[in-house]
């Protein structure tokens, strides 16, 4: 009912190509984006900016960036906290240390660094799997954690490791309002987020489902596991990285390393396993459900003037956090994008399901 | 049941009763310890925290095999404290968060089954 895809006939190849081959995809994912930077800093007020936006866009991208290797690859990683710690220290001692350095290529080789750590502690996956990975990437997580608050050099000697960024300038263009700052992070999401989605569906993404799917027969027809798997590894880690850079950048300004720890991990992790494994629009649910879901619980009692305590409001919240993350997971094993795609499936047909 | 859900089901194993009976033993376990470190160490909220060091135990142990539990957590436990004791201070103390997974993780890269575990083996 809502729209169609027959009639659209492909007659070239790069018209077979393109990321959206459907012409109503390609219009409504224009469409967000023109929304998202045009009409919404005109709407939203500050403290949305500051509390929903800004951690919603910077942690989709790191859920992307876990996606790739939690959902596309099948490696499993609790280690993500750390790889964007070491991206926003990186990122920060590049800017502190090298004089006139630009914040986005500050931020840009904190990803690089991260990926090369990521690399690291992806090289363990070659021999070992599931709950054993888990493990490895969890030394990562407690190794960062360490590191940070104990290394002094890691942190321009800065007591327990709380370092802060002085003022974000973009080509000569002051990243200092919470509009200027959604911007910025909003750029680099939709970059990511199309990369992202280029990536997995060529030849380097269909590696990675292979080897996710089933390592050995993968193997036997022909793909290297290796390649593939610290592949996933350095993607992945290289999009968290500069996922960590922003949220240590853009969002906190200030932070120590216990921002970034194991918490941080299994968030991400419950954001995409809620948002769906090995989808895009996945990560960007899961981000939205975990970011917004106990900022709307934690304020219900007020909107509706219920007279609650605060401290058991936070608790309540807690709980019925859980609880829903539980029912989704009962409800759609396959993740709110599965939903997603069951409801445009229905609309496809609906009204006439023939 | 752990190789093959269906399998299992196929040949008459109550599958339901399997899990309940799995969870019950699982929380009963962890119950006793959690007791028993309640009543050593006393009891917070960052008690859910230390199980995530069962896990490196476990798999230094071997999965599936209760022998290399009890070896795996005096290797972990043990070796965490010497290591913060003789290895700490050359680099910097509080080594002992990630001493487990560190050690689980060299343990692993030469024996990915653990001391007593299964030798896994990939078929097509």
């Amino acid at each position: 009912m809502l729209y169609r895809e027959n009639g659209q006939f492909k007659t070239s190849y790069q018209a077979d190509q393109q990321i959206f081959p459907i012409a109503q995809d390609r219009y409504l994912i224009l469409a967000l984006i023109a929304a998202a930077a045009i009409v919404v800093p005109f709407i939203a007020s500050e403290y949305v900016f500051r509390a929903l936006l800004i951690p919603f866009l910077i942690l989709s991208l790191a859920a992307l960036g876990l996606n790739i290797l939690v959902g596309y690859c099948g490696q499993i990683s609790l280690g993500t906290g750390g790889f964007m710690a070491v991206g926003a220290y990186a990122a920060y001692n590049l800017l502190v240390r090298i004089e006139g350095m630009p914040a986005v290529v500050a931020i840009l080789l904190g990803g690089v660094f991260a990926m090369a750590f990521g690399v690291v502690f992806g090289i363990p996956s070659l021999r070992i799997k599931g709950l054993y990975l888990a493990v490895a990437t969890l030394a990562a997580q407690f190794f960062c954690d360490w590191a940070f608050l104990r290394i002094k050099w890691l942190t321009n000697d800065s007591a327990s490791g709380s370092v802060s960024v002085p003022e974000l300038m973009v080509f000569g263009w002051n990243v200092d309002t919470p509009i200027d700052k959604y911007l910025f992070c909003l750029g680099f999401v939709v970059i990511f987020a199309l990369l992202a989605k280029n990536l997995v569906r060529g030849h380097t993404g269909r590696e990675w489902m292979a080897i996710r799917d089933m390592d050995v027969a993968a193997a036997v027809i022909g793909i290297r596991p290796v390649y593939a798997k610290l592949t996933a590894f350095a993607v992945s880690s290289f999009i968290v990285g500069v996922a960590g850079a922003l949220w240590g950048f853009v969002h906190l300004g200030s932070w120590e390393p216990a921002a970034f720890n194991i918490t941080r991990s299994f968030d991400l992790l419950f954001m995409v396993i809620i948002g769906g494994l090995g989808s895009i629009m996945g990560s960007f649910f899961g981000a939205a459900f975990i970011v917004i879901v106990p900022i709307v619980l934690d304020n219900l009692p007020n909107w509706f003037g219920i007279p609650i305590d605060t401290a058991l409001a936070s608790h309540l919240t807690f709980m019925i956090f859980g609880a829903l993350i539980v029912f989704f997971l009962i409800v759609e094993p396959h993740g709110l994008a599965r939903l997603w795609s069951v409801g445009k499936e229905k609309l496809r047909l609906w009204p006439f399901p023939h | 049941m752990a190789d093959d859900h269906q399998a299992a089901q196929s040949i008459g194993i109550p599958l339901e009763r399997i899990w309940v009976i799995v969870w019950s033993v699982a929380g009963f376990v962890a119950l006793v310890a959690g007791i028993i470190w309640g009543s050593k160490l006393g009891v917070q909220f960052s008690l859910s925290q230390v199980a995530l060091k069962a896990l490196p135990v476990v798999i230094l142990g071997g999965l599936t095999s209760v022998p290399g539990a009890i070896v795996g957590g005096l290797i972990i436990g043990v070796g965490e404290k010497l290591s913060e004791v003789y290895i700490g201070p050359m680099l910097g103390g509080g080594i002992e968060i990630w001493f487990a997974y560190a050690l689980a993780l060299l343990f692993l890269l030469v024996r990915p089954q653990g001391l007593y575990g299964e030798k896994i083996i990939d078929r097509v």
